[in-house]
């Protein structure tokens, strides 16, 4: 189920270059888990809400102020995780269970977790299919689609909104710090292998998805944290297939 | 276009711009680099708004006049892994024809086949842009202009980066969309610009504007001899500094 958001999500961050944008919503999002745990709700509805008001900070940032948004996202990054921090420190009692937000556990997530992620994949593929051309032309060339009349703000804004809707999917299974990896390692490995974007999106999907269940086996043999061996199996992948691909070229 | 100016952050870049563009005409303008040209093609797409002045296109602002212009950028560095196909950056074209939330319909993949047909790079529909050339990627953005079915279209530096042979071939293509097509043509190659196009202006923060319908490409050549033979030379920038005190 996480490898359709991360498969396809990956995909557009990787092609328009926000990586480190998307770094910073899922930092930001460690805020509202912290608050969650503070306000003794669903740490993850607290994710969800951290993610995506700081995709549209990010967007009216970009729009209304001339801070570089290499600058934007370190603060970003850190506010989200500074505020994390206090609110579970304020918290009565221990959080049980923030080593999972942090670094994923897959075996522990909640029934409601597993509807939110399944409802917030649903509105991932609803608009990436209804909005694919818009996404592709702001990505190749943003100047020429605002002169071709495409609300190139806008388009953008909903795209970062989609990164932090995969991130809060993505949260339960490897973790906030890890996220990232999954949103860009198997949409780098497809990259190697198509340059037809939907093409990518397929292979990036089906690879993740090999990635995950490959990981969670791995480490239920030797007992290891499930999050970390996901990120270390794709990446000895991408290695492997980045060696491969300049062997044979 | 009337007494336009245009400010950068104090800096004046354009400077009491007043210019009008003739159904059909097909307009050069040169100038050297920073002289404002992509700044003067921008404002007529209404992508910078002047801080004084008014500029019409077709009778109408520009936010409304740009859905009738095809525009070329400067040949951008985009990344030359892009996942897109020549078609797939023609059908860019259609973008503000389609409307949001749909789909390409047959008819933009028609229009688009037709572009690629008439700037004659139809068999490289499904070329991953990347591994085009220079003059065939010019093509392709020319292809993605025509698609939106413009009445004018605007090209930014189009020969900047390609071979000799390659410019004639796409200054004799524009040359021939020129007879539906008004086309305004920026750069800073003035010996070719001049045998193709009928009016010709030179752009350095003023605009000094030479054209007149009476004008053949054989007077340009007459008229700028001067410039035209200095820039051979290669100095650009003292030719035009030279003209404004004129």
């Amino acid at each position: 189920m996480a490898s359709v958001a991360c498969g396809i999500i990956g995909v557009l961050i990787v092609v328009k270059k926000i990586v480190s944008i998307s770094g910073g919503i899922s930092h930001a999002a460690f805020g509202g888990i912290g608050l969650g745990y503070l306000m003794g709700f669903d740490p993850i509805l607290g994710a969800l809400f951290f993610a995506l008001a700081s995709a549209l900070g990010m967007g009216v940032l970009r729009e209304r102020t001339r801070l570089s948004e290499d600058a934007a996202v370190g603060i970003l990054w850190v506010t989200g995780m500074s505020l994390g921090v206090i609110f579970i420190g304020l918290a009565p009692g221990y959080a049980p269970d923030l080593f999972s937000y942090l670094f994923g556990s897959i075996l522990t997530v909640p029934f409601l977790d597993l509807v939110v992620m399944a409802a917030l994949d649903i509105v991932i593929l609803l608009v990436v299919f209804l909005l694919y051309e818009e996404f592709m032309a702001i990505s190749f060339d943003e100047s020429f689609a605002t002169a071709a009349g495409v609300p190139v703000e806008r388009i953008y804004m909903v795209l970062l909104s989609l990164v932090a809707l995969s991130v809060v999917v993505l949260i339960r299974i490897v973790g906030v710090i890890l996220v990232i990896a999954m949103l860009t390692v198997p949409a780098t490995i497809a990259w190697q292998f198509s340059h037809r974007l939907k093409e990518m999106m397929a292979i990036s999907v089906l690879v993740s998805a090999i990635f995950t269940t490959e990981g969670l086996w791995l480490s239920y043999v030797f007992d290891l944290a499930s999050g970390a061996t996901i990120v270390l199996v794709s990446v000895a992948t991408f290695v492997l297939s980045s060696a491969l691909k300049s062997l044979f070229k | 276009m009337e007494d336009v100016w245009v400010q950068y952050n104090g800096v004046t870049v354009l400077e009491d711009i007043t210019l009008s563009v003739q159904n059909r005409d097909f307009l050069g303008i040169i100038g050297p680099n920073g002289g404002g040209k992509t700044t003067l093609l921008k404002v007529i797409l209404g992508l910078i708004k002047p801080n004084r002045g008014r500029v019409t296109v077709l009778g109408g602002p520009p936010e409304e006049g740009r859905r009738f212009i095809g525009y070329v950028p400067q040949l951008t560095q985009f990344d030359r892994e892009f996942p897109a196909t020549a078609l797939d950056v023609v059908l860019m074209g259609r973008l503000g024809r389609k409307g949001l939330l749909r789909r390409y319909t047959e008819e933009d993949m028609e229009i688009a086949y037709k572009a690629l047909e008439s700037v004659e790079i139809l068999d490289l529909k499904d070329r991953q842009v990347g591994k085009l050339s220079g003059g065939e990627l010019q093509r392709v953005f020319l292809a993605r202009a025509l698609a939106a079915d413009p009445k004018i279209l605007l090209l930014d530096e189009p020969t900047a980066s390609i071979d000799e042979p390659t410019k004639t071939e796409l200054y004799e293509l524009l040359k021939g969309l020129n007879r539906e097509i008004t086309i305004i043509l920026v750069s800073h190659d003035i010996g070719v610009i001049s045998s193709y196009v009928d009016k010709i202006a030179c752009l350095n923060r003023r605009l000094f504007y030479h054209g007149s319908k009476e004008i053949t490409a054989e007077t340009i050549e007459e008229t700028y001899r001067c410039p035209v033979e200095l820039l051979a030379h290669g100095v650009p920038h003292r030719v035009l500094k030279k003209h404004e005190g004129k």
